[in-house]
């Protein structure tokens, strides 16, 4: 690759997670390969054609600010999948240490018994997975959000009157619908980042 | 000229005539106004981006003489886009005509 294009590239989308970069180091070298074959085509000798395809190309640091519109930054896509992970600890932790959860168990039901191994299997499976990030981050954070819905819906469902038994119950319960509303909020608020800054770049 | 903003009204209106991978796109907007309006390249992916994140383009990869090409084209979705921000142009544009013949 043409130093100048490879350093045009790197300033463009610096910061930005590996795969926006992918995708900008693919698109920008297509155009530039195209943009110096117009202007062979035109007569210009190969240093120049290269010099004008870089030029035309403008300055990095003003695409670079476009791109951050548009693509997560590598601290972003971080930031995001960290919060997603307290999000899951802090909504399982109350499930486990609460007293609705000891009664539910001594109720000796199978399907609760199951529904609760599965989920906690496939969560913590989940969230190692979200930690090591990558294109599929998203969906498994969604998969492990509704995996905990059906977890909490299938509890409750077993025996709504433990919510009522006392006031530890309905404090851990509360607590546990506080956190689950935040996390769905949370994962509502990674899926319209994207379009939200596309609407506002297209404005 | 340098018209800050306009730039995905003018991708979606070159796209509506026919599909087209990006430098096509860029070249085409400059040979359409004559040289008038100019912009940095570099720019035009992110707006690419963009737009088709926001539902409005297409993008496909094919195969053109041994290279992968990204296509792009307009969708349904995108005609009504391109409708609404053509007419918003206009009553802008008509505006500024407005201004500007009465300052004459």
């Amino acid at each position: 690759m043409n130093p100048d294009l490879e350093r045009w590239i790197d300033e463009a989308s610096k910061g930005l997670e590996p795969l926006a970069r992918e995708k900008i180091t693919e698109q920008i070298t297509e155009h530039y390969q195209d943009a110096v074959a117009g202007y062979r085509s035109s007569g210009l000798g190969e240093v120049d054609a290269c010099s004008k395809a870089i030029g035309d190309l403008g300055k990095s640091k003003e695409a670079s600010k476009r791109y951050s519109k548009v693509f997560f930054t590598e601290r972003e896509l971080k930031n995001g999948e960290s919060r997603h992970v307290y999000a899951l600890y802090f909504f399982l932790s109350p499930l486990f240490f609460s007293r609705y959860t000891f009664d539910t168990f001594n109720q000796n039901n199978n399907i609760i018994y199951l529904v609760l191994l599965l989920c906690l299997i496939v969560s913590m499976y989940l969230i190692k997975l979200v930690l090591k990030g990558g294109r599929n981050g998203l969906f498994y954070l969604i998969i492990s959000e509704v995996l905990l819905f059906i977890f909490t819906i299938t509890t409750i469902w077993f025996d709504s009157n433990l919510i009522y038994a006392d006031f530890t119950i309905n404090l851990w319960f509360y607590i546990i619908i506080m956190i689950f509303a935040w996390s769905i909020y949370d994962v509502l608020v990674t899926l319209t980042k994207l379009n939200r800054r596309a609407q506002a770049l297209s404005k | 000229m340098n018209l800050k903003g306009t730039l995905p009204l003018l991708v979606l209106q070159t796209l509506a005539q026919e599909a087209l991978h990006g430098y096509a796109i860029a070249q085409r907007i400059k040979a359409r106004s004559e040289g008038v309006l100019d912009f940095k390249e570099g720019t035009l992916y992110p707006t690419l981006h963009a737009l088709e994140e926001g539902g409005s383009i297409e993008a496909n990869s094919v195969v053109v003489d041994g290279r992968i090409r990204h296509i792009y084209r307009l969708t349904e979705k995108g005609k009504g886009v391109l409708e609404a921000q053509t007419l918003e142009w206009g009553r802008i544009a008509g505006a500024v005509n407005s201004v500007l013949a009465g300052a004459k």
